[in-house]
Protein backbone atom coordinates (compact mmCIF):
# COMPACT_ATOMS: atom_id res chain seq x y z
CA UNK A 1 0.00 0.00 0.00
CA UNK A 2 1.04 3.10 -0.86
CA UNK A 3 1.94 6.06 1.76
CA UNK A 4 0.51 8.50 -0.49
CA UNK A 5 -2.62 8.68 -1.80
CA UNK A 6 -3.40 9.67 -5.42
CA UNK A 7 -5.71 13.22 -6.32
CA UNK A 8 -8.61 10.05 -7.77
CA UNK A 9 -7.99 7.65 -4.37
CA UNK A 10 -8.78 10.96 -2.46
CA UNK A 11 -11.66 11.98 -4.26
CA UNK A 12 -13.18 8.45 -4.26
CA UNK A 13 -12.59 8.25 -0.68
CA UNK A 14 -14.66 11.29 0.01
CA UNK A 15 -17.70 10.50 -2.06
CA UNK A 16 -18.10 7.05 -0.74
CA UNK A 17 -18.32 8.59 3.07
CA UNK A 18 -21.03 10.54 1.66
CA UNK A 19 -22.74 7.30 -0.41
CA UNK A 20 -22.48 5.61 2.77
CA UNK A 21 -24.25 8.48 4.87
CA UNK A 22 -26.49 9.79 2.25
CA UNK A 23 -26.21 13.18 3.12
CA UNK A 24 -22.43 14.21 5.05
CA UNK A 25 -21.33 17.03 7.01
CA UNK A 26 -17.77 18.29 7.12
CA UNK A 27 -17.16 16.93 10.42
CA UNK A 28 -17.81 13.61 9.41
CA UNK A 29 -15.86 13.92 6.27
CA UNK A 30 -13.18 15.36 7.73
CA UNK A 31 -12.75 12.24 10.55
CA UNK A 32 -13.56 9.60 7.52
CA UNK A 33 -11.61 11.06 4.69
CA UNK A 34 -8.46 11.28 6.93
CA UNK A 35 -7.44 15.12 5.55
CA UNK A 36 -6.61 18.88 7.03
CA UNK A 37 -10.07 21.06 6.70
CA UNK A 38 -7.77 23.47 4.40
CA UNK A 39 -7.66 20.19 2.00
CA UNK A 40 -10.82 19.31 2.48
CA UNK A 41 -12.46 22.14 1.74
CA UNK A 42 -10.67 22.66 -1.83
CA UNK A 43 -11.23 19.20 -2.66
CA UNK A 44 -15.29 19.49 -2.06
CA UNK A 45 -15.14 22.69 -3.47
CA UNK A 46 -13.49 21.02 -6.73
CA UNK A 47 -16.15 17.93 -6.37
CA UNK A 48 -19.14 20.27 -6.64
CA UNK A 49 -18.49 22.56 -8.97
CA UNK A 50 -18.25 19.03 -11.61
CA UNK A 51 -21.30 18.04 -10.68
CA UNK A 52 -20.41 15.15 -8.33
CA UNK A 53 -21.78 16.27 -5.03
CA UNK A 54 -24.56 18.71 -3.81
CA UNK A 55 -24.05 21.22 -1.04
CA UNK A 56 -27.20 21.18 0.98
CA UNK A 57 -27.53 24.00 4.11
CA UNK A 58 -29.45 23.00 6.31
CA UNK A 59 -29.54 26.23 9.09
CA UNK A 60 -25.72 26.61 10.20
CA UNK A 61 -25.35 23.39 9.13
CA UNK A 62 -23.52 22.23 6.00
CA UNK A 63 -23.96 18.60 3.97
CA UNK A 64 -23.12 17.26 1.04
CA UNK A 65 -25.29 14.59 -1.32
CA UNK A 66 -24.34 12.67 -4.35
CA UNK A 67 -25.59 13.69 -7.27
CA UNK A 68 -26.58 11.45 -10.13
CA UNK A 69 -23.65 12.35 -11.99
CA UNK A 70 -21.42 11.40 -8.88
CA UNK A 71 -23.33 7.70 -8.54
CA UNK A 72 -22.47 7.15 -12.16
CA UNK A 73 -18.84 8.10 -10.71
CA UNK A 74 -18.92 6.04 -8.36
CA UNK A 75 -19.68 3.28 -10.30
CA UNK A 76 -17.10 4.18 -12.75
CA UNK A 77 -14.61 4.24 -9.91
CA UNK A 78 -15.55 0.50 -9.11
CA UNK A 79 -14.85 -0.73 -12.55
CA UNK A 80 -11.64 1.28 -12.48
CA UNK A 81 -10.44 -0.39 -9.10
CA UNK A 82 -11.41 -3.92 -10.78
CA UNK A 83 -9.28 -3.39 -13.45
CA UNK A 84 -6.33 -1.83 -11.45
CA UNK A 85 -6.84 -4.92 -9.60
CA UNK A 86 -6.55 -7.06 -12.43
CA UNK A 87 -3.36 -5.67 -13.81
CA UNK A 88 -1.97 -5.03 -10.20
CA UNK A 89 -1.58 -1.34 -10.81
CA UNK A 90 -1.77 0.35 -7.87
CA UNK A 91 -3.96 4.10 -7.60
CA UNK B 1 -27.16 -46.56 -57.87
CA UNK B 2 -23.42 -47.19 -58.63
CA UNK B 3 -22.91 -49.80 -55.91
CA UNK B 4 -26.17 -51.21 -54.90
CA UNK B 5 -25.69 -52.87 -51.61
CA UNK B 6 -27.77 -56.22 -52.00
CA UNK B 7 -24.93 -58.18 -53.98
CA UNK B 8 -22.94 -59.33 -51.12
CA UNK B 9 -20.12 -57.10 -51.31
CA UNK B 10 -18.82 -56.19 -48.16
CA UNK B 11 -18.52 -52.53 -47.86
CA UNK B 12 -16.26 -50.67 -45.59
CA UNK B 13 -17.74 -47.94 -43.67
CA UNK B 14 -16.16 -44.70 -44.99
CA UNK B 15 -14.67 -41.96 -42.35
CA UNK B 16 -16.75 -38.84 -41.41
CA UNK B 17 -16.66 -36.18 -44.10
CA UNK B 18 -14.37 -33.41 -42.86
CA UNK B 19 -16.07 -29.94 -43.24
CA UNK B 20 -15.30 -27.70 -46.14
CA UNK B 21 -12.59 -25.57 -45.70
CA UNK B 22 -14.27 -22.90 -46.40
CA UNK B 23 -16.86 -23.65 -43.37
CA UNK B 24 -13.47 -24.38 -41.08
CA UNK B 25 -12.24 -21.10 -41.98
CA UNK B 26 -15.50 -19.40 -41.32
CA UNK B 27 -15.69 -20.62 -37.82
CA UNK B 28 -12.58 -19.26 -37.03
CA UNK B 29 -13.18 -15.90 -38.48
CA UNK B 30 -16.08 -15.97 -36.22
CA UNK B 31 -14.05 -16.97 -33.24
CA UNK B 32 -11.37 -14.55 -34.37
CA UNK B 33 -14.44 -11.66 -34.30
CA UNK B 34 -15.10 -12.94 -30.58
CA UNK B 35 -11.48 -12.52 -29.74
CA UNK B 36 -10.95 -9.30 -31.26
CA UNK B 37 -14.38 -7.55 -29.63
CA UNK B 38 -12.80 -9.26 -26.36
CA UNK B 39 -9.75 -7.19 -26.65
CA UNK B 40 -11.40 -3.84 -27.73
CA UNK B 41 -13.55 -4.35 -24.68
CA UNK B 42 -10.51 -4.27 -22.35
CA UNK B 43 -8.79 -1.79 -24.47
CA UNK B 44 -11.42 0.91 -23.70
CA UNK B 45 -12.14 -0.24 -20.11
CA UNK B 46 -8.39 0.91 -19.43
CA UNK B 47 -8.33 3.70 -21.94
CA UNK B 48 -11.27 5.06 -19.23
CA UNK B 49 -8.80 3.97 -16.44
CA UNK B 50 -6.17 6.44 -17.73
CA UNK B 51 -8.47 8.96 -18.42
CA UNK B 52 -9.87 9.48 -14.93
CA UNK B 53 -6.77 8.35 -13.01
CA UNK B 54 -4.28 9.93 -15.21
CA UNK B 55 -1.83 6.92 -14.36
CA UNK B 56 0.88 6.21 -16.13
CA UNK B 57 0.57 2.30 -16.01
CA UNK B 58 -2.58 1.89 -17.55
CA UNK B 59 -1.18 3.76 -20.38
CA UNK B 60 1.09 0.94 -21.18
CA UNK B 61 -1.46 -2.06 -20.67
CA UNK B 62 -3.83 0.25 -22.80
CA UNK B 63 -1.64 0.66 -25.52
CA UNK B 64 -0.33 -3.13 -25.40
CA UNK B 65 -3.98 -4.31 -25.36
CA UNK B 66 -5.03 -1.34 -28.37
CA UNK B 67 -2.01 -2.80 -30.29
CA UNK B 68 -3.04 -6.53 -29.94
CA UNK B 69 -6.89 -5.21 -31.42
CA UNK B 70 -5.18 -3.92 -34.31
CA UNK B 71 -2.91 -7.31 -34.80
CA UNK B 72 -6.00 -9.08 -34.18
CA UNK B 73 -8.57 -6.53 -36.72
CA UNK B 74 -5.36 -7.30 -39.62
CA UNK B 75 -5.55 -11.04 -39.13
CA UNK B 76 -9.50 -11.29 -39.24
CA UNK B 77 -8.98 -9.01 -42.28
CA UNK B 78 -6.53 -10.55 -44.03
CA UNK B 79 -8.30 -14.08 -43.26
CA UNK B 80 -11.24 -12.60 -44.48
CA UNK B 81 -10.21 -11.34 -47.77
CA UNK B 82 -8.28 -14.43 -48.91
CA UNK B 83 -11.60 -16.02 -48.29
CA UNK B 84 -13.72 -13.90 -50.53
CA UNK B 85 -12.14 -12.09 -52.51
CA UNK B 86 -10.75 -13.15 -56.47
CA UNK B 87 -7.58 -11.85 -56.29
CA UNK B 88 -4.21 -12.15 -58.43
CA UNK B 89 -1.99 -14.40 -57.41
CA UNK B 90 0.59 -11.59 -56.58
CA UNK B 91 -1.74 -10.29 -54.39
CA UNK B 92 -2.18 -13.67 -52.34
CA UNK B 93 1.58 -13.51 -52.19
CA UNK B 94 1.77 -10.42 -50.66
CA UNK B 95 -1.17 -11.29 -48.11
CA UNK B 96 0.55 -14.36 -46.93
CA UNK B 97 4.24 -13.53 -47.07
CA UNK B 98 4.05 -9.52 -46.38
CA UNK B 99 1.25 -8.21 -44.54
CA UNK B 100 0.76 -12.12 -42.98
CA UNK B 101 3.61 -10.90 -40.61
CA UNK B 102 1.75 -7.77 -38.99
CA UNK B 103 -0.17 -9.53 -36.78
CA UNK B 104 3.09 -11.45 -35.88
CA UNK B 105 4.86 -8.11 -35.07
CA UNK B 106 2.37 -6.15 -33.36
CA UNK B 107 1.65 -9.28 -30.75
CA UNK B 108 5.44 -8.38 -29.85
CA UNK B 109 4.76 -4.94 -29.87
CA UNK B 110 1.77 -5.45 -28.05
CA UNK B 111 3.26 -7.86 -25.55
CA UNK B 112 6.32 -5.83 -25.06
CA UNK B 113 4.32 -2.77 -24.07
CA UNK B 114 2.38 -5.40 -21.20
CA UNK B 115 5.57 -6.33 -20.12
CA UNK B 116 6.84 -2.88 -19.71
CA UNK B 117 3.03 -2.07 -17.44
CA UNK B 118 3.88 -4.83 -15.09
CA UNK B 119 8.01 -3.82 -15.09
CA UNK B 120 6.87 -0.20 -14.02
CA UNK B 121 4.72 -1.83 -11.70
CA UNK B 122 7.11 -3.84 -9.97
CA UNK B 123 9.73 -1.45 -9.51
CA UNK B 124 8.34 1.48 -9.87
CA UNK B 125 10.37 3.28 -12.62
CA UNK B 126 9.29 6.20 -14.11
CA UNK B 127 10.34 5.30 -18.21
CA UNK B 128 11.73 2.48 -20.01
CA UNK B 129 12.80 2.69 -23.77
CA UNK B 130 11.77 0.29 -26.09
CA UNK B 131 14.08 -0.54 -29.40
CA UNK B 132 12.60 -2.64 -31.68
CA UNK B 133 15.32 -4.07 -34.74
CA UNK B 134 13.60 -3.26 -37.97
CA UNK B 135 15.95 -5.80 -39.59
CA UNK B 136 13.19 -8.01 -38.69
CA UNK B 137 11.20 -7.18 -41.13
CA UNK B 138 13.56 -7.65 -43.95
CA UNK B 139 14.06 -11.56 -43.23
CA UNK B 140 10.72 -12.96 -43.11
CA UNK B 141 11.44 -16.48 -42.26
CA UNK B 142 13.85 -16.39 -39.98
CA UNK B 143 11.63 -12.92 -38.36
CA UNK B 144 8.48 -15.11 -37.96
CA UNK B 145 10.48 -17.63 -35.41
CA UNK B 146 12.76 -14.53 -33.98
CA UNK B 147 9.26 -12.83 -32.82
CA UNK B 148 7.83 -16.72 -32.05
CA UNK B 149 10.44 -16.90 -29.71
CA UNK B 150 10.59 -13.52 -28.30
CA UNK B 151 6.42 -13.58 -28.07
CA UNK B 152 6.85 -16.67 -26.23
CA UNK B 153 10.24 -15.21 -23.46
CA UNK B 154 7.84 -12.25 -23.39
CA UNK B 155 4.31 -14.12 -22.69
CA UNK B 156 6.69 -16.23 -20.00
CA UNK B 157 7.88 -13.04 -18.11
CA UNK B 158 3.82 -11.37 -18.25
CA UNK B 159 2.60 -15.00 -16.78
CA UNK B 160 5.01 -15.16 -13.62
CA UNK B 161 4.06 -11.46 -13.25
CA UNK B 162 0.35 -11.72 -13.46
CA UNK B 163 0.64 -14.55 -11.43
CA UNK B 164 2.49 -12.18 -8.76
CA UNK B 165 -0.52 -10.12 -8.74
CA UNK B 166 -3.04 -12.67 -8.11
CA UNK B 167 -0.66 -13.95 -5.73
CA UNK B 168 -0.76 -10.96 -4.05
CA UNK B 169 -4.17 -9.90 -3.98
CA UNK B 170 -5.93 -13.50 -4.14
CA UNK B 171 -9.13 -11.78 -6.15
CA UNK B 172 -10.59 -13.31 -8.80
CA UNK B 173 -10.01 -10.26 -10.87
CA UNK B 174 -6.68 -10.73 -11.36
CA UNK B 175 -6.84 -14.63 -12.11
CA UNK B 176 -8.06 -13.20 -14.88
CA UNK B 177 -5.53 -11.66 -16.64
CA UNK B 178 -3.32 -13.88 -15.37
CA UNK B 179 -5.04 -17.44 -17.03
CA UNK B 180 -5.81 -15.55 -20.10
CA UNK B 181 -1.67 -14.77 -20.54
CA UNK B 182 -0.84 -18.32 -19.60
CA UNK B 183 -3.28 -19.66 -22.39
CA UNK B 184 -1.90 -17.45 -24.64
CA UNK B 185 1.81 -18.85 -23.38
CA UNK B 186 0.28 -22.28 -24.25
CA UNK B 187 -0.73 -20.95 -27.74
CA UNK B 188 2.37 -19.59 -28.55
CA UNK B 189 4.54 -22.91 -27.53
CA UNK B 190 2.10 -24.74 -29.45
CA UNK B 191 2.23 -22.41 -32.61
CA UNK B 192 6.01 -23.08 -32.82
CA UNK B 193 6.00 -26.76 -32.38
CA UNK B 194 3.56 -26.38 -35.35
CA UNK B 195 5.50 -24.39 -37.42
CA UNK B 196 8.77 -27.02 -36.69
CA UNK B 197 6.75 -29.76 -37.29
CA UNK B 198 4.44 -28.32 -40.26
CA UNK B 199 1.29 -29.85 -38.60
CA UNK B 200 -1.95 -28.41 -39.03
CA UNK B 201 -3.36 -29.95 -36.09
CA UNK B 202 -1.15 -28.29 -33.75
CA UNK B 203 -1.82 -25.05 -35.45
CA UNK B 204 -5.79 -24.85 -35.23
CA UNK B 205 -5.04 -26.28 -31.51
CA UNK B 206 -2.61 -22.95 -30.90
CA UNK B 207 -5.47 -20.91 -32.39
CA UNK B 208 -8.22 -22.53 -29.90
CA UNK B 209 -5.51 -21.84 -26.97
CA UNK B 210 -5.48 -17.83 -28.09
CA UNK B 211 -9.05 -17.43 -28.37
CA UNK B 212 -9.85 -19.47 -25.14
CA UNK B 213 -6.94 -16.25 -23.82
CA UNK B 214 -8.88 -14.13 -25.45
CA UNK B 215 -12.26 -15.29 -24.13
CA UNK B 216 -10.92 -15.17 -20.52
CA UNK B 217 -10.30 -11.31 -20.65
CA UNK B 218 -13.37 -11.03 -22.71
CA UNK B 219 -14.56 -12.95 -19.16
CA UNK B 220 -13.13 -9.78 -17.40
CA UNK B 221 -14.49 -7.18 -19.61
CA UNK B 222 -17.88 -8.17 -19.16
CA UNK B 223 -17.48 -8.81 -14.80
CA UNK B 224 -15.96 -5.13 -14.46
CA UNK B 225 -18.64 -3.83 -16.79
CA UNK B 226 -21.46 -5.55 -15.06
CA UNK B 227 -20.74 -4.85 -11.29
CA UNK B 228 -22.92 -3.12 -9.51
CA UNK B 229 -22.93 -0.49 -7.13
CA UNK B 230 -23.59 -2.18 -4.15
CA UNK B 231 -21.06 -4.28 -4.59
CA UNK B 232 -18.50 -0.99 -3.42
CA UNK B 233 -16.88 -1.69 -0.70
CA UNK B 234 -16.92 1.34 1.95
Amino acid sequence: MSARRSKFRILSDIMRVVEREGEANVSTLLLEANLSYARLSKYLEELVDKGFLLRIEDGREVKFKLTPKGESFLREVKRIEAIAEAFGVEL
Amino acid sequence: MLFPSNLGVTTVPRPAPLPPPQQVAGFLLLLDALGLGALLALSYLLYRSWSITRNRLFVFFFLGFAVLSAGELSRLVLLAVAMTARISELRLFFLTHVAGFIPQLSQTVALTLIAIGYSLEAFRAESLQVILPYWLLRERRAAFWITGVLNTALLAYIVVNAFSVYAASRRNHSLFPALAFLSMLASNVVLLFSLGMENELLFVSSKLLHLAGLLLLLVLAVRVVRLERKEVEV
